[in-house]
């Protein structure tokens, strides 16, 4: 047995912690020091397994002595084995390849992160939250304002870049930080977009339902969000990381709505009204007839006697 | 906001319940506690009202222990009193709850049986469980024949420290108070509530009924004219039976508030002017009007607001958690300084309020539901287009009953604006319509 086998010591959730270039006949396993590849677990005997080939040229995994091993679940002494079949010794996970083993062609690489773009995100961020803090300025500007807010609002995308970085590191084994402040950034950009939009919507076409019901969005967005930054992560399962996400800000809007219609809740106490007021000019929505005011005015009498009986036949 | 917090202007009523027994405490064991000194009519009216003054104790039916405590005073042989509504509230809100009793200047004591309230001006007719000799008579030609500065004693229980007897000056009926009450300059203490207040020859001329924190002896007595009514209302019908009480009330309410709206509706508004806008406030004389503006603000303001803050003494007590009938119209007019259009807005939307008027409790009530567009008075070459929130709630346990607060922002200028808000409790829902009608069609500007 002149070729070259590969083992491999795997990480639990998959990738390969440790390779060794082994030839000869036979490769030996186990915890001593006469193996060819040594393994560093208390679980795993002193010469715990032996990998030579069958006269087809098929791998042939053998337990020493009284030791056995896990394949696809079952105990074993002795099987044919495959480069994708994983054996259990202990608490290693053990692969073995051959060299003839078929590797994928290679994927595209990365392009890494342009700071320049990352930069201008972040500067569009910052400019759009000044511009906010200034149009909403009512008192004696104070450059101790915007320099607070803004360097919260740096803080928060860092933090929240560097917990991703954290996880990416953890499970694809690249932090990527760049690309997660890009997304991070890029969220908060949306995020604060979107909040003008809808306030000015809302004021624009005087309506109340996009002033009540905005915030779904908002949600939708941090789903969005989280989808990209695991996509980078790994990119396996874009279907099911969506459905998942998507599921999850689904069931929060709708605990939030059924929080809105619950009649019980001491929230619904107070009155619900969009407060958001922009100068006169951005009203686009056409002037209410004052019948029309009058109508909808009426329309809450039934409402608010339909809550009576609700609230007398409650418990 | 409040003006009525700089004056302290709050009316208590003189049960003593649970939560004000810490308070009489506290003066209990104040050194300064010394009597005034009687006059001897005081000495007389005592010696012969002793034996038909009573404390009212409402009592916890289960436990027997007390929660309010007030005074009565006889009317008849058949052991009929008179009290304040409000020393019986909690019996009337919950008569499963409490029972009532009576304790006498000699000792006695007993069960009482409710037999006629009126809520509108405070009073109850009670009847102890046998029959009393002695009682007050009302000398109906006398009533309310008097003179400012004339003497009136009043008696009672104060703080459940045994009855007492004040000495205090008639100072005529209250103005712009929409309920009639007689201004009784004399220290009426907790406890006294339903107690009788006699003039010199010993005739009821009016029932404890308030003082006003914040002031000094200022005290009120309900006219005795509405306690003859009352009673004369009693002897005519049948006593409510336990379980028809609370809808007893929410029929009293309903009335005193339709009669209340009626007024308000009949004294009409006058045009108020606010920079260029012309804006609605009563002419009914039991509103109090007050000003404010932020002009003296440090730093200076960038946007100016003068606000007119006019609220109505017409206030009515239901229940020791719950009050209604008070009406409030709150205009503010803002005028930009050096804000841009956008920093005006966002100025205007911290001012933009809804009128507020007690806790949004849900024991009493259901959620609020709103309706809030942008829209314009019946006539558009007078009035400004307006942003109007109109905001309602239900009584639960009284029908077509609804508290509604309404306020509209001007939007015709980028510079300044109207901010008006009015506030209504206990309307019905078609009043409370009508007013809303008539006040955005008073909204007027001079362009």
């Amino acid at each position: 047995m002149a070729e070259v086998i590969w083992v491999e010591l795997l990480s639990r959730h998959g990738p390969v912690s440790a390779r060794f270039r082994c030839t000869g006949p036979e490769i030996r396993i186990g915890r001593s020091y006469h193996n060819d590849v040594v393994i560093d677990d208390a679980a795993v005997a002193p010469e715990h397994l032996r990998i030579t080939r069958a006269a087809d040229g098929a791998i042939v995994a053998e337990a020493l002595d009284a030791q056995s091993f896990a394949l696809a679940g079952e105990r074993r002494d002795r099987s044919l084995i495959d480069g994708d079949s994983v054996l259990r010794i202990g608490h290693t996970l053990v692969r073995v390849r051959d060299a003839d083993y078929p590797v994928p062609a290679e994927a595209p690489a990365r392009r890494p992160t342009s700071w320049v773009a990352v930069s201008a995100l972040i500067v569009a961020a910052l400019a759009i939250n000044g511009m906010m803090l200034w149009l909403d300025e009512t008192t004696e500007p104070k450059a101790t304002r915007y320099i607070g807010s803004i360097a919260e609002l740096a803080a928060a995308a860092l933090a929240w870049a560097a917990l991703w970085a954290v996880f990416s590191r953890i499970f694809s084994g690249q932090a990527r930080f760049s690309r997660n402040l890009t997304i991070g950034v890029s969220g908060i950009l949306a995020y604060s977009l979107y909040r003008m939009l809808t306030s000015g919507l809302a004021f624009s076409l005087s309506s109340q339902a996009v002033a009540n019901y905005a915030f779904g969005g908002i949600w939708l967005l941090l789903a969005i969000v989280c989808f990209l930054h695991l996509h980078g992560i790994s990119p396996t399962r874009p279907l099911l990381k969506a459905a998942i996400l998507g599921g999850l800000a689904a069931g929060v809007i709708g605990l939030q709505l059924a929080n809105a219609f619950d009649l019980a809740n001491p929230a619904r106490q107070q009155p619900i009204y969009a407060r958001t007021l922009l100068p006169p000019a951005f009203r686009l929505a056409r002037v209410k007839s004052e019948d029309g005011f009058f109508a909808e005015i009426n329309s809450l009498k039934a409402k608010l006697d339909s809550d009576r009986v609700a609230a007398a036949s409650a418990p | 906001m409040s003006a009525a917090g700089r004056l302290l202007f709050f009316l208590v009523g003189l049960a003593i319940t649970s939560a004000a027994v810490g308070r009489a405490t506290a003066q209990d064991s104040a050194p300064a506690a010394v009597p005034a000194p009687v006059s001897t009519t005081g000495e007389r009216i005592y010696q012969s009202a002793r034996s038909k003054i009573l404390q009212i104790r409402t009592v916890l039916a289960a436990s027997g222990r007390q929660t309010t405590l007030g005074s009565a005073f006889l009317v008849d042989d058949a052991g009929t009193a008179i009290t304040n509504y409000h020393v019986v509230s909690q019996y009337v809100l919950e008569p499963s709850l409490y029972r009532l009793q009576y304790l006498t200047a000699s000792g006695g004591q007993g069960e009482l049986r409710l037999l006629a309230f009126d809520l509108a001006n405070d009073l109850a007719v009670v009847r102890v469980d046998q029959p009393q000799a002695a009682y007050f008579s009302f000398d109906r030609r006398k009533l309310e024949d008097l003179t400012k500065g004339e003497q009136l004693y009043a008696m009672g229980n104060p703080l459940d420290i045994g009855f007492a007897i004040v000495e205090g000056t008639y100072n005529g009926l209250v103005e712009r108070s929409y309920t009639p009450r007689i201004h009784f300059s004399g220290a009426l203490n907790p406890g006294m509530s339903g107690g009788p207040a006699v003039s010199a020859g010993g005739d009821v001329i009016g029932i404890n009924v308030a003082t006003r924190l914040g002031g000094q002896l200022v005290s009120f007595l309900v006219p005795a004219r509405y306690a003859i009514a009352l009673l004369d209302n009693a002897a005519r019908q049948e006593p409510p039976s336990p379980t028809a009480l609370r809808a007893e009330v929410g029929r009293q309410i309903a009335a005193r508030q339709a009669a209340l709206y009626a007024t308000l509706a009949a004294n009409g508004f006058q045009a108020a002017a606010f920079g260029p806008y012309v804006a609605p406030e009563s002419k009914a004389d039991w509103f109090t009007c007050w000003g404010q503006t932020n002009a003296e603000q440090v730093p200076k303001p960038r946007a100016t607001v003068e606000t007119t803050n006019c609220t109505s003494e017409t206030e009515l007590f239901v229940a020791n958690d719950l009050s209604v009938g008070r009406l409030a119209i709150v205009h503010s007019y803002v005028r930009s300084l050096d804000l841009n259009p956008f920093q005006f807005a966002t100025f205007l939307e911290q001012q933009n309020q809804l009128p507020w008027f007690t806790s949004w409790r849900e024991k009493y009530f259901t959620p609020q539901r709103c309706d809030q567009d942008f829209t314009i008075a019946a006539t558009p070459d007078k009035g400004p287009p307006v942003d109007a929130v109109w905001c309602a709630r239900a009584y639960k346990d009284f029908d077509d009953l609804y508290d509604v607060a309404v306020m509209s922002v001007t939007e015709d200028r980028g510079s300044e604006a109207l901010i008006s808000r009015f506030g209504l409790q206990a309307v019905t829902f078609e009043n409370a319509v009508a007013l809303t009608k008539q006040f955005f069609e008073a909204l007027q500007w001079q362009k």
